[in-house]
């Protein structure tokens, strides 16, 4: 049976290579989803929900300093546990901006990282939109370009680091238990493995004696 | 591996190997249930814990019950007056916990009239046999029996507790009436478990 | 043991153990295209049970269905696994069936005997892909509210009638709360029930007449002198271990998928579904799931809108007739003629290629030579082709004669 050894090395590497990519989370995921976190905060909440996750759910995940937590609440004028709600009202922006600011918990799932951050940067100076700006990717966009002063500020190169920490946090807001659910994948697949052992071993031997 | 020769040899090969196979398709069935099992576990994060009910009692006269709704439940406020605490006492012996030992209530509340301040009675108004609400019956009523000095009737199946919510002998109710966790401030009541750090 | 005998005494037990496993005889020589079945069924199972657990968590209104399944994901302990078991669970349905029913086309197991286990094979595969498309409004994303509208509207193609078939399948005149209620109790009841049902007559179908095989001869023409057929072999163990074998190898390509790709690059959950439903607003790119693309090809095919309504029909109805527009002698393609294999080839390559099509937004040209509307127009009718020459070709090309017994021994 030698498509079954075939077949038994593949799942081998493929064991291989999920465990390489559940191990490459690592501490650096983390510390850039926090300062996601901290610039969702500052620059996207205030138009933006996340509706979806409350702060204390994303502190505990993320790790937040607890004096990081009750800044962000504070200003929010909202209690740990609450879900994490958009301090202006949505028909007040849609009014402003010609159209209310979507809940952004599951963006990563409607449009792709890699699509995110090309918006993110695909903003440009536009003198005729009311609001001043455009965007190549999506034309003649409602939303103002909230962060061309983080823009200027910190130039190209470090704007861009900004702008990934940012998608990676919405990263996680997508799906918090990612992790979860590449070890539990491991974890079945190396019993799935573990199992088909003594199943074909027992194949073997009864169809031995069929011709 | 040429184990074929011997025909002894080979159907103990085939047994070893089915219980094996039959061993892990076990574990394995056992464990693709765990997930069905816990998605039927509370689902906490989603429910705010002892989300806490504030409640002004000044309005609340002599002798008087209020009903607050919290956490699904009707919690019963009543202001005792001198003469209901006068008849907690000759009740004792007909109770079957008058010293509330088995029955559910923080420590503060852990005394003959179940309450922090003795005026002020708070128990979740749940009755301890298969949960229906009892009745508030603080007069002496004599469909109640000779001995009734006041106290809760539960219409389901007839349990009786008196004014601290202390179940009676007789009754299908096995324990009193839980007393939920609370903070009196004043006039002020708070249901719920305080914040950390708050005190008690 | 005790309880063993108590319930053999009351239950025919040690009969079912002899006539479905230990002595029910089957082709020896079956080979990975007769696992499909058994991994349908096994699917099947873990519909129904995830679904009733995802059933416990939804709410079937408007306002609330798409944040009853995202809290259902996020806050239900495993909630995210039973949700992808179910999503991920229909795509593989749908695959598996697509194989067993090729082993069908292949080995011509819908022929004498065996043509009423086709139809009702067919007629499972037909209610299958409703309660997928009633099943996919639920979630209520904005592919699940613009899916609904699209094919709900589909009966309006029909003169004169049209109008009011829709309205009467709709509840109204447009996708409203009365439309998603009767398509949640459709999806977790009503469809359930028929196809339990109509599974259970085509696993009886197929004990009563035995499973056909590769060779596409009948085992039951040679028996041992103690009535079993010379070149069968007892289900019981010799395919029970087989399809353990199956059932384990197909697990770690599905516990892949559900943990690993479980938006199968958008194919099992899509993107515009991560949106709840906007009456207003048509996502970018409409498509139904893939396994419903071929057909949705055909029916965009034709630029008239009855003309893709008929179309699409004859693409499913079709198949249903296989048993009588085949006319060849013999059932497997081993042993049918070039012309047979040739127009099969040409049938599947049409019918992924119809697939691709129905998945490709409408600028986005799949071949650099030719527009999408014209190749979907010629896969279409090669597709329909296959099916409505083949009374000529299976009568009139050179078939091989097949062997007696298993094995070519006379």
């Amino acid at each position: 049976m030698k498509h079954l050894r075939h077949l038994l090395s593949i799942v081998v590497i493929a064991l291989g290579i999920s465990l390489a990519q559940t191990t490459s989370a690592t501490v650096n995921d983390q510390a850039s989803q926090q300062h996601g976190a901290d610039l969702y905060m500052h620059y996207c909440s205030s138009c933006h929900s996340l509706k979806y996750l409350r702060y204390d759910q994303m502190a505990h995940d993320l790790d937040i300093p607890p004096d990081k937590l009750t800044e962000y609440l504070k200003s929010a004028g909202r209690k740990a546990d609450d879900p994490i709600i958009a301090q202006l009202d949505a028909a007040m922006v849609a009014k402003a901006y010609g159209a209310p600011p979507p809940d952004l918990t599951l963006i990563i799932m409607a449009h792709s990282p890699d699509w995110l951050y090309q918006y993110l940067l695909a903003f440009y100076p536009d003198p005729m939109r009311p609001s001043g700006s455009n965007n190549h990717m999506v034309s003649n966009v409602a939303m103002p370009d909230v962060l061309s002063a983080l823009h200027q500020q910190l130039g190209d190169a470090a704007f861009k680091a900004q702008v990934a920490d940012l998608v990676s946090f919405l990263n996680y807001t997508a799906e918090p238990e990612r992790h979860t659910r590449y070890w539990y994948g491991v974890i079945i697949l190396i019993f799935l493995t573990i199992f088909l052992i003594p199943v074909i071993l027992l194949h073997q031997d009864y169809w031995r004696d069929v011709e | 591996m040429c184990s074929d020769s011997d025909p002894d040899t080979r159907l103990s090969r085939r047994r070893l190997l089915i219980h094996t196979v039959e061993a892990l398709s076990i574990i394995g069935l056992a464990g693709a249930s765990i997930p069905l099992l816990r998605a039927c576990s509370p689902q906490g994060v989603a429910v705010k814990k002892n989300a806490p009910l504030k409640q002004d009692l000044s309005a609340l006269d002599v002798g008087q019950m209020i009903t607050l709704n919290w956490q699904g439940k009707p919690v019963f406020v009543i202001r005792r007056s001198d003469a209901m605490l006068k008849t907690l006492a000759p009740n004792a012996n007909q109770l079957r916990d008058p010293l509330s030992v088995e029955s559910k209530q923080p420590d503060y509340a852990k005394n003959i009239y179940r309450a922090r301040d003795p005026h002020i009675l708070v128990v979740v108004g749940v009755c301890t046999h298969l949960s229906c609400t009892p009745s508030y019956r603080p007069d002496q009523a004599g469909d109640l029996g000779p001995d009734w000095r006041g106290g809760f009737f539960c219409p389901c199946h007839g349990s009786r507790f008196d004014l601290a919510g202390r179940v009676f002998q007789g009754s299908p109710a096995p324990t009193n009436l839980t007393v939920p966790p609370y903070q009196l401030v004043g006039n002020i009541l708070t249901l719920g478990e305080p914040n950390p750090g708050e005190h008690t | 043991m005790r309880l063993f005998i108590w319930l053999a005494q009351r239950l025919p037990l040690r009969e079912w153990y002899q006539r479905h496993l230990s002595h029910y005889y089957v082709p020896k020589n079956l080979n990975i295209w007769y696992l499909f079945g058994a991994l349908a069924t096994l699917l099947l199972i873990n519909q129904l049970i995830t679904g009733i657990w995802l059933t416990f968590g939804y709410s079937p209104t408007l306002s609330g269905a798409f944040d009853s399944v995202v809290h259902y994901v996020r806050d239900v302990p495993s909630g995210w696994l039973i949700r992808e078991l179910h999503a991920a669970g229909a795509s593989m349905l749908f695959a598996v069936l697509y194989l067993h029913l090729f082993r069908g086309l292949l080995y011509g197991s819908y022929q004498r005997p065996r043509e009423l286990v086709w139809l009702l094979g067919m007629g499972l595969f037909l209610v299958l892909m409703i309660e997928a498309f009633c099943g996919y409004v639920l979630p209520w994303g904005n592919m699940s509210y613009w899916a609904a509208q699209v094919i709900m509207d589909l009966p309006t193609a029909i003169p004169g009638i049209g109008d009011d078939l829709a309205n009467w399948l709709r509840g109204g005149e447009s996708i409203s709360q009365v439309t998603l209620s009767r398509l949640f109790a459709l999806h977790v009841i009503g469809i359930p029930l028929v196809i339990a049902f109509l599974t259970l007559l085509h696993l009886t179908g197929v004990r009563h007449v035995g499973a056909n095989n590769p060779e596409g001869i009948e085992i039951k023409k040679h028996l041992s002198p103690d009535g079993t057929p010379l070149d069968g072999i007892p289900f019981h163990p010799y395919y029970t271990i087989r399809d353990l074998l199956g059932v384990g190898v197909f697990l770690l390509v599905f516990v892949g998928i559900v943990f690993f790709f479980p938006t199968g690059g958008g194919l099992i959950l899509e993107p515009a579904n991560a949106i709840p439903a906007n009456p207003l607003q048509t996502p970018a790119h409409i498509a139904p799931a893939w396994y419903l693309t071929p057909f949705y090809a055909m029916l965009r095919a034709v630029p008239d809108k009855l003309g893709g309504v008929i179309t699409m029909a004859a693409g499913l109805a079709l198949p249903f007739l296989l048993p009588w527009l085949d006319r060849s002698k013999v059932k497997s393609m081993r042993y049918k003629g070039r012309a047979s294999s040739f127009m099969l080839a040409v049938m599947v390559i049409s019918f992924i290629g119809l697939g691709i099509l129905g998945l490709t937004p409408v600028d986005h040209a799949v071949l650099p030579f030719i527009g999408n509307q014209l190749l979907a127009q010629i896969l279409t009718a090669l597709y329909l082709l296959y099916f409505l020459l083949m009374p000529l070709y299976t009568k009139f090309e050179a078939c091989r004669e097949p062997p007696d017994r298993i094995g070519g021994a006379q």
